[in-house]
């Protein structure tokens, strides 16, 4: 008995040593790796996990590729998609009119060429491919993307995507729920040619009419899974290049093949595609590394650590992230110098490299970068609208000094009301410390909440300083109006006629003239920053580490970042 | 066995009270968060809003919802999740619940087994260096929050040394080896903490002196007479600590890639997804009520002075 008790103890302490052990193995080795890269940290792989070669590689003739999700989808109905996960999925199987191409132009994909649009701008014909089908087989006619539209728009599929369309034609009121779905301005006139009447001319048609909410759906289809439509993998049916396969609705992981009705089939290089939901970005980057992944989402310190290298892939968003600023409810704020001392105090530089570590570039106005280009010599929006936003403190503090003065006081606090995730909380402290060195006599009270909150404090209008956004697709003036009086997310409640005026001749006037529409474009942004309405901060880049053999895919700011559907590994 | 039904009739009227009013409470705290269960918040109008809340029964009076809602949980109908594609809560749950109950139970009886052994030897080499390290281990078990210790044995186990998966669930046991390792870390320090604890006290006591005197074996003291004792109390501690473990935790799940279900606590409540913050109420507090049930029973099998039905 007494032996048995100390063969417990040896065994225990064998155990332990051995985890002692491989602790002071595991140390040696990461002292090596550290004197040879100076950047590694604990989470860094070993040299020789790089070289361990890819299932693709291994699985010899069936060509397959290892990607990621950062979460689980919130849907995989191309009708309902709202977000980049989900569309980065939906992209992959839901075949769109027209593809964003590496210069953010749209080129015909099930359209065979660009729209042809009527003279007052209002009628729009697309022609599509008569080769066209489902991974079912059936054929893929116009009266498919009619009814994709339609559902869209009706309340009865309760998509949170449906103000998307509301430039066609009686969108709006089917989305109100007073006219019927039928009655969307989208018509088939042949079994190959499209109609879109809409409401106002539209400059941005081309990249609009990209998105995955316009990609066929079959009514046939639809009507036979019911209420089942689109929450598996076999209640769904595939337009585009691969289909996907088990998938349970909830799954962390599941696969797409390739589909074989697909009319560019050619094209298309992967027999299979996994993916893998991973959500913590060190086991992304670790997987990635032990080449189980041939890509992955990678953000802040490794981004700084893959710097360089050419795994490190960086794609500009749409994703705008401003201080929005309670004007309307904040006594102080309405004071227009001391809003252009908060815009001018900022170190944008400082923030994007050092504090969120490439996750971001400094914004250059209201209108991000790269959602569009001057029509006439292809100017972007940085060199033809120039950079409005800098950081000049000493012009910071004069202002600051002047809006005391008008203000009677020597004092002034602000409560800045920011998201509780990482990077909002990472950007808030950012915020609250160059403040109060810049400008001092301004303190500012950090509040971190649910992200609801802060959305439901921003409705309210009534907060001092709030850390927001703006996400746009393809019109560069959702950016602007959201700013205009009237608008629902217009936070500041801002009230200006001249804003206004621009805003509706965006809408409406300006669409057949794009000289034009780019000239008001470029007042708006200007407007916005010479009141100080609202202080632009970074905009968003999306990182990967993507198998540099890896090749074939495309990068845009517009649509989502990444397109991997026509990539190949390279041998 | 007239006094077992009794006690057991009792104690159901109980539960499903209990039960009724955790859902109620929440079900109605539920609604006071700010903000809506729809992801995309920021770009509808108010036109969208209205209508999806008609089409997700949202529009309606509350009490009007709680009751609808009752109704529905005792038709079976748990509702859908808004965060998973419309996905009925009872499929979201059901898929995931299995890697959770796994892990878990692999992480408790691993997690308690070491944590007993620990436990004896510290108390029987009470004082000694032996007694030292396990106290140290308890601590730094106890403190170390779960996703150092995640972290920290991906790297080690996986990652450098290449023994096991960095993540992922798809090589079967070998995928659960590290989380369980993780999750057990913490079960294991309480559970050395609380019997060494324990057993000093029992093992000081007359009883075992007189056993002691009469040459019992010292390992046959502390196994019948001693850790039957200090198991006692163990098991008021061991049930709660069984179903925090198998509903998963949201750390070990991510870093792993483990799909569990400990993320749509917290998830869930975060994102305004009313079913699932319901759904997972009424799963955890279901097996909490249950798991209490058992361990009364239990008390009485491994004590027989404990008597059910009894007034004291």
């Amino acid at each position: 008995m007494k032996r048995k008790l100390y063969s417990v103890i040896l065994t225990l302490i064998l155990t332990s040593t051995l985890f002692l052990g491989a602790c002071s193995k595991a140390d040696n080795k990461q002292a090596d790796s550290d004197s040879a890269t100076p950047t590694g940290t604990t989470e860094t792989a070993t040299p020789e996990a790089t070289q361990a070669p890819t299932e693709a590689e291994d699985s010899g003739k069936l060509k397959v590729l290892n990607w990621v999700a950062p979460g689980e989808v919130t849907t995989m109905d191309s009708g309902k998609s709202y977000d980049t996960i989900s569309s980065e999925q939906i992209d992959f199987q839901a075949d769109p009119l027209y593809r964003i191409n590496e210069k953010n132009e749209a080129v015909p994909n099930l359209a065979v060429a660009l729209p042809e649009v009527s003279a007052d701008g209002l009628t729009v014909t697309v022609e599509i491919r008569d080769n066209a089908k489902f991974s079912n087989g059936d054929k893929i006619t116009a009266a498919d993307i009619v009814y994709a539209a339609q559902r869209v728009v009706d309340p009865a599929t309760g998509s949170q995507s449906a103000n998307n369309l509301t430039y066609i034609k009686n969108a709006a009121e089917i989305i109100a729920g007073t006219l019927k779905p039928e009655e969307l301005g989208v018509k088939a006139l042949s079994d190959t040619k499209l109609e879109f009447t809409l409401v106002a001319p539209n400059s941005y048609l081309n990249t609009t009419l990209s998105s995955t909410l316009l990609s066929p759906v079959s009514k046939k289809f639809v009507e036979e899974q019911g209420k089942d439509y689109g929450l598996t993998s076999d209640a769904l049916l595939a337009s585009g290049p691969y289909v996907l396969k088990d998938w349970n609705g909830t799954d962390i992981s599941w696969k797409y093949v390739k589909n074989p009705y697909y009319w560019d089939a050619d094209n298309i290089h992967f027999d299979e595609i996994n993916i893998q939901v991973v959500k913590e970005v060190a086991t992304g980057a670790n997987l990635y590394e032990a080449g189980e992944l041939d890509g992955t989402k990678v953000t802040g310190e490794y981004i700084t650590l893959y710097q360089g290298k050419e795994d490190l892939v960086s794609v500009q968003t749409l994703r705008m992230t401003n201080l929005e600023m309670g004007i309307s409810s904040n006594k102080y704020l309405q004071n227009e110098n001391l809003r252009k001392a908060l815009l001018y105090a900022l170190n944008r530089e400082e923030l994007s490299t050092a504090i969120l570590n490439g996750d971001g570039v400094p914004s250059v106005g209201v209108i991000p970068n790269g959602i569009a280009v001057n029509p006439d010599n292809g100017k972007s929006i940085a060199e033809d609208f120039g950079v409005l936003v800098y950081t000049d403190v000493e012009k910071a503090q004069q202002f600051f000094k002047q809006a005391l003065k008008e203000l009677g006081t020597d004092s002034i606090t602000l409560r800045l009301v920011t998201s509780d995730s990482d990077e909002s909380i990472k950007i808030g402290q950012y915020l609250q410390s160059i403040y109060e060195t810049n400008l001092p006599g301004l303190k500012i009270d950090l509040a971190n909440v649910p992200a609801s909150v802060r959305f439901e404090e921003m409705m309210s209008y009534k907060f001092d300083l709030a850390l927001g956004g703006w996400t746009g697709d393809f019109d560069p003036t959702s950016y602007v109006k959201q700013h205009e009086e009237g608008y629902e997310h217009n936070h500041s409640q801002w009230k200006s006629e001249e804003l206004k005026n621009l805003v509706t001749a965006l809408e409406t006037a300006d669409g057949t003239d794009f000289t034009k529409r780019w000239e008001h474009l470029k007042e708006a942004n200007q407007y916005l920053i010479d009141n100080a309405v609202v202080i632009p901060i970074v905009q968003a880049s999306q990182s990967y580490l993507i198998n540099p053999k890896l090749k074939g895919y495309v990068t845009h700011v517009l649509g989502t970042p990444i397109d991997i559907t026509r990539a190949y590994i390279e041998e | 066995m007239k006094r077992w039904l009794r006690f057991i009739s009792h104690r159901l009227v109980y539960m499903v009270t209990t039960l009724w009013v955790i859902v109620t409470i929440t079900f109605f705290l539920m609604n006071l968060l700010p903000g809506t269960p729809y992801n995309n918040r920021d770009k509808l109008s108010p036109a969208q809003l209205q209508v999806l809340d008609e089409k997700y029964g949202l529009s309606e009076p509350l009490f009007t919802r709680y009751t609808t809602y009752i109704n529905n949980i005792l038709h079976g109908d748990f509702g859908i999740s808004l965060q998973f594609s419309d996905q009925k809560v009872t499929t979201l749950l059901g898929s995931r619940i299995g890697v959770s109950i796994q892990l878990g139970l692999q992480a408790v009886i691993f997690g308690t087994l070491i944590g007993i052994i620990l436990g004896i030897i510290a108390a029987m080499k009470h004082n000694t260096w032996i007694d030292t390290f396990c106290s140290l281990f308890a601590i730094v078990g106890r403190s170390a929050p779960n996703f150092v210790v995640a972290v920290l044995l991906q790297y080690i186990f996986a990652v450098s040394l290449s023994l096991l998966p960095i993540g992922l669930w798809k090589d079967g046991f070998s995928s659960s080896i590290l989380p369980t390792l993780a999750l057990s870390i913490s079960p294991m320090a309480d559970t050395s903490r609380f019997i060494r604890t324990e057993m000093i006290e029992v093992l000081g006591s007359d009883y075992i002196e007189l056993a002691r005197a009469k040459g019992m074996s010292e390992l046959r003291l502390v196994l019948t007479h001693g850790l039957r004792n200090a198991l006692i109390p163990m098991v008021t501690i061991i049930g709660p600590l069984t179903v925090s473990l198998i509903t998963g935790s949201m750390v070990v799940e991510n870093i792993f890639a483990i799909p569990g279900i400990g993320e749509q606590f917290t998830k869930s409540v975060l994102s305004n997804d009313y079913s699932t913050i319901m759904a997972v109420t009424i799963l955890f507090s279901t097996l909490l009520v249950i798991v209490i049930f058992l361990m009364d029973v239990l008390y009485q099998l491994i004590d027989p002075r404990i008597r059910v039905g009894q007034k004291t």
